[in-house]
């Protein structure tokens, strides 16, 4: 896993094409503390799907949702699939933001830059083996997403064990701690 | 009838039952469906598969109640009660007298705070629900698949509390020994140990292979007898199915081999089933378990980290104490947490092993103030805490709070404190700090310390508090003026350490009182303590002097092999010394001039907190504060600013300018305290991130901005109630309410909190964050919308400067 450091600086707010040297002297310094702090993981498994008008049918669930439809429209299976950067980031923005809020927002940005490239990373290993078996799959479609209700993240992370697999856990308003956690529906589609 | 659990326990090889969701997988259960639920629907299936065990030679059978809390059987129509004894009447159905019957409890499915938003007492009753439903038709309680000393703490107390079943703790590690929430084996062991475990124990996550490799470290931490559970094999996905490949004759050949390297009990997970039970049962049957292998150890831990009391000396840092520190007073008098949390962390930067936590007042309600500097600092450092009061109240709060094996300073040889505190100690499988002091006051001899030493032990053990849970405090008394202190304290310090065989502390800096420059004797003193034996310094770990003697005395002792801490930190010292940058006393001319890039103005700008809070500190000397702050601060501040409403700067240079100027602002904050001068501030207002939503680094960048242009911000924190904001706002009388929400299924309950805003008072209401728009902003009922951190102090500025 390696750091877009284009991208943190586009979640910092930062829009040009060289930051300024304390800028990047700060992006390089908390990516040295964060990356000693995380421990990426990740879990995902395969369902037949059904895509019927404006819902999806997977895994026993039923989802209503135009825009996952169409975005899945001529699937024959998806995965779910849920990573985590680990307790270890949300521990340590929470101990740089008692008094430290450039490294707070630094660590923020850094991390969600480095959970979607763990994402795409682990979601090409998938795909590997789908490429193999004349599958091709489809961008990661998130609950909360669009027309995608955040309630989905329930069942979701409950298929996956995900409490106990990886250690992602849901608050009462469904956000997962730890807080730097993707969940996703990924839909395969036979190649030509 | 059959003999109690607790009889047979660690006196023969028992054997557990296999998977139950195993077992309802393949009867049909489907994938996201409560097992629990089939108590209720089949519970003539449940009884089968409980039979199935026992006929495979189980001697103790897990009743299906992992998941029946009330947070998981939320949505069912059901109560943990009514699916718990179900689940027990279908397993006694089975059980009769041929085995013993297990409460199984899982984990609650949500993280404790702070790492998510179940509070331990929360916790610790949906555990204590599930016990009392289940405790009499059980033989013991089996907490398993625990991924967090947290949440294993609330479990084994709840179930310690209101049952007197035996407890097996079980966790669920990763291949390095390791729990999802970063602690290692020593610090689960010692948690749940401390907590009150009759069995530890590990189960899940892994198959027997991996399990074997961790087992050699599981049994010689363990002071009580080892269970052992593991899945059968790592879960592989063959044709969409996720199935476990260990075949039973070979998961009973690693049971065998777990009962030769020290488990007491053995059974399975994820993935067994009763034929790997029976191989279980037939390789096990007859033998012998040996007996626990951990030796009782003077150490504590946090949820991540141990630190031994012997060995190489510890360094316990003492300055979250007010005595003598007007800071750190005014901090608790305000309920500045974050102040107190700084000093934790600035601590343990410089080396603190332990932190000492002291927040004793006059005036102030110890219990809640402990509390929140306990959970506080464990939120933000992974260095055990040392509870020091003797508020009998606070202390037990803060040892129930406390993620870890905890310390606690202290107990002494009064008759008072050994009858309240030590009852404490074995409750909470406590390391007590024990003043060698009583009655008649501080002995002036080393014998008399020594005679108080084992009369607090002699209590100690009669209560069967082992002897490594007390570290004994020699007392170092002030050289000014008794020129034998120190020697006393010395000799008794050797006698407890080499006769007694038991760990010392000393306050080292107490050696001094009254004389000039204190650090000399000190850091001499601490040479001459460590030297002779002492476990562990309460010292200041920001005093240079005192770490350079303890790091120089490590090396000496052997203890820093080839010097590799003392060159690290050393090393570069001629060079970069002093690691604070020091203001060019040239340059800084105490500004007249505004815009002084070499001053403090300019550190500001450029965002060097270092320098900033230096310079600061140098001027101070010749300037009144208020001149520093109107002078320097706030056109420093407002230059940054005017770029990033204008886009030149961008938010992180933003945001190091207000690092720097907040630095420079507690410089000010000192001196104004030490001389007693009360700062005057612009006027209250109240920030919170709303209810449900867990995003507050936003509300915290508008939080330092605002503070830093001077007014007083009252931080309700994340996922606040709308009413607790209400109610805060008709307290305070405050004339400005900011509210955050960055999600859109959070808005709501920022409407909901606008609206019993306007019904209570007639403060003015902004909101901010990602989902907000002005238009979005205007709809729900605020005045105001921030687009960022600026618009708000704007804001803030215009609406307090009219009158």
């Amino acid at each position: 896993m390696k750091l877009n450091k284009t991208e943190a600086l586009r979640y910092l707010g930062v829009y040009k094409a060289e930051p300024d040297s304390a800028t990047d002297a700060l992006i390089e310094q908390v990516y040295g503390e964060i990356s000693k702090k995380i421990s990426p993981k990740c879990v995902y498994k395969k369902y037949d799907i059904k895509v019927i008008d404006k819902t999806v049918a997977i895994a026993g669930q039923t989802i209503a949702s135009e825009r996952l439809a169409n975005h899945l429209a001529g699937c024959d299976f998806a995965y779910l699939f849920a990573a985590t950067l680990g307790i270890g980031a949300d521990n340590a923005v929470r101990t740089y933001s008692t008094g430290q809020m450039s490294k707070t927002a630094a660590a923020q940005a850094v991390c969600a830059a480095l959970i979607e490239d763990y994402c795409d990373e682990m979601q090409e290993i998938i795909a590997k083996t789908e490429r193999e078996a004349g599958y091709l799959l489809r961008s990661r479609f998130s609950p909360g997403y669009g027309d995608f209700s955040l309630g989905f993240q329930k069942p979701l992370l409950n298929l996956l064990s995900a409490a106990k697999t990886v250690g992602i856990t849901l608050t009462d308003g469904l956000l997962m701690i730890p807080t730097k956690s993707v969940t996703a529906v990924i839909g395969a589609v036979k190649a030509d | 009838m059959k003999r109690p659990f607790s009889e047979k326990l660690g006196r023969e090889v028992l054997v557990f039952d296999g998977g139950m969701g195993t077992m309802l997988l393949k009867r049909g259960l489907s994938g996201g469906e409560l097992p629990e639920l089939w108590n209720i629907k089949y519970p003539e299936i449940i009884t089968e598969i409980h039979s199935e065990y026992i006929e495979s030679g189980c001697d103790i059978i897990t009743a299906n109640t992992f998941g029946a809390n009330r947070l998981k059987l939320a949505d069912s129509g059901y109560t943990p009660k009514e699916v718990i004894e179900k689940a027990l009447l279908s397993a006694a159905a089975a059980a009769g007298n041929d085995a013993y019957i297990a409460l199984d409890i899982g984990p609650s499915g949500k993280l404790l705070k702070p790492f998510g938003d179940l509070s331990f007492e929360e916790a610790y009753d949906i555990f204590a629900e599930m016990i009392n439903a289940g405790k009499n038709a059980a033989d013991c309680v089996l907490i398993e698949t625990m991924s967090d000393t947290y949440e294993m703490k609330a479990a084994v107390l709840a179930a310690k509390e209101n049952c007197d079943l035996p407890v097996i703790a079980s966790f669920t590690f990763d291949e390095a020994g390791k729990l999802l929430t970063g602690g290692g084996i020593s610090e689960a062991v010692l948690t749940a140990e401390s907590a009150g475990a009759d069995v530890i124990g590990i189960n899940c996550g892994l198959g027997p292979e991996q399990i074997e490799k961790i087992i050699p470290t599981l049994v010689s931490t363990a002071c009580v007898p080892v269970c052992v559970n593991p899945n059968a094999g790592l879960p592989v996905t063959v044709g969409g199915k996720t199935i476990y490949d260990v075949k039973p004759r070979e998961f009973g050949e690693y049971a065998a081999r777990f009962v030769k390297a020290g488990a007491a009990v053995v059974g399975g997970c994820c993935g067994t089933e009763p034929e790997h039970i029976k191989c279980v049962s037939q390789a096990v049957r007859g033998t012998k378990p040996q007996l626990p292998r951990g030796r009782r150890r003077t150490a504590v831990s946090s949820y991540a980290k141990t630190v031994e009391l012997s060995g190489a000396p510890k360094i316990i840092g003492e300055r979250i104490n007010p005595t003598g520190k007007p800071m750190m007073k005014k901090a608790l008098l305000d309920g500045d947490y974050e102040y107190i949390l700084r000093e934790g962390i600035k601590q343990t930067e410089c080396g603190a092993d332990i932190l000492d936590v002291n927040v004793g007042l006059p005036g102030i309600d110890e219990a809640s103030a402990m509390e929140r500097a306990v959970t506080g600092l464990q939120g933000v450092t992974d260095a055990p805490l040392q509870i020091d009061t003797s508020d009998i109240a606070a202390m037990e709060r803060a040892l129930r709070l406390y993620n870890g094996r905890p310390l606690i300073n202290s107990v002494n040889g009064k008759k008072e404190s050994l009858d309240a505190v030590l009852p404490l100690v074995k409750k909470y499988g406590a390391v007590a700090v024990a003043l060698t002091l009583d009655e008649n006051g501080i002995p002036d001899s080393a014998a008399g310390r020594i005679k108080i030493a084992e009369k607090i032990l002699k209590r100690a053990e009669s209560l069967e508090i082992d002897k490594s849970s007390l570290v004994f405090d020699a007392l170092a008394m002030t050289v000014s003026t008794g020129k034998d202190n120190a020697e006393i304290a010395l000799e008794t310090l050797l006698y407890i350490k080499n006769t007694l065989g038991c760990s010392t502390v000393l306050g080292v800096s107490n050696i001094s009182f009254g004389l000039p420059h204190r650090e000399f004797i000190n850091s001499a003193f601490f040479t001459m303590a460590m030297h002779s034996g002492l476990s562990a310094g309460i010292i200041n770990p920001l005093s240079g002097d005192m770490m350079r003697a303890y790091r120089s005395y490590c090396a000496l002792a052997g203890f820093d092999p080839g010097c590799a801490e003392y060159i690290k930190e050393y090393s570069s010292l001629e060079y970069s010394q002093p690691s604070v940058p020091e203001p060019n006393r040239e340059k800084v001319k105490p500004a007249e001039d505004k815009s002084d890039m070499d001053g403090l103005y300019g550190a500001v700008v450029k965002g060097l907190k270092e320098l900033a809070g230096a310079t600061a500190r140098m001027l101070l000397k010749e300037k009144q504060p208020l001149d520093i702050i109107n002078g320097q601060l706030i056109p420093a501040l407002d230059e940054v600013g005017r770029g990033f409403e204008n886009k030149t700067v961008f938010l992180p240079q933003l945001l190091m300018s207000a690092d720097a100027a907040k630095a420079a602002f507690e410089e000010i904050k000192r001196d104004m305290e030490s001389r007693g001068v009360v700062s005057e501030k612009k006027g209250k207002i109240i920030l919170a991130t709303v209810k449900g939503d867990i995003h507050d680094i936003g509300k915290n960048i508008v939080k330092v901005l605002l503070e830093n242009y001077g007014f007083d911000v009252i931080d309700l924190g994340k996922d606040v109630e709308p009413q607790a904001v209400a109610d805060r706002a008709v307290k305070e009388n405050v004339r400005l309410v900011g509210l955050s929400a960055l999600m859109t299924t959070t808005v709501a309950s920022m409407e909901e909190t606008v609206k019993l805003l306007r019904r209570s008072c007639g403060c003015k209401i902004m909101v901010g964050g990602a989902v907000l728009n002005e238009e979005y902003a205007k709809s729900i009922g605020a005045d105001f919308y921030s687009k960022d951190a600026m618009g708000s102090v704007r804001y803030a500025d215009e609406l307090f400067s009219l009158k």
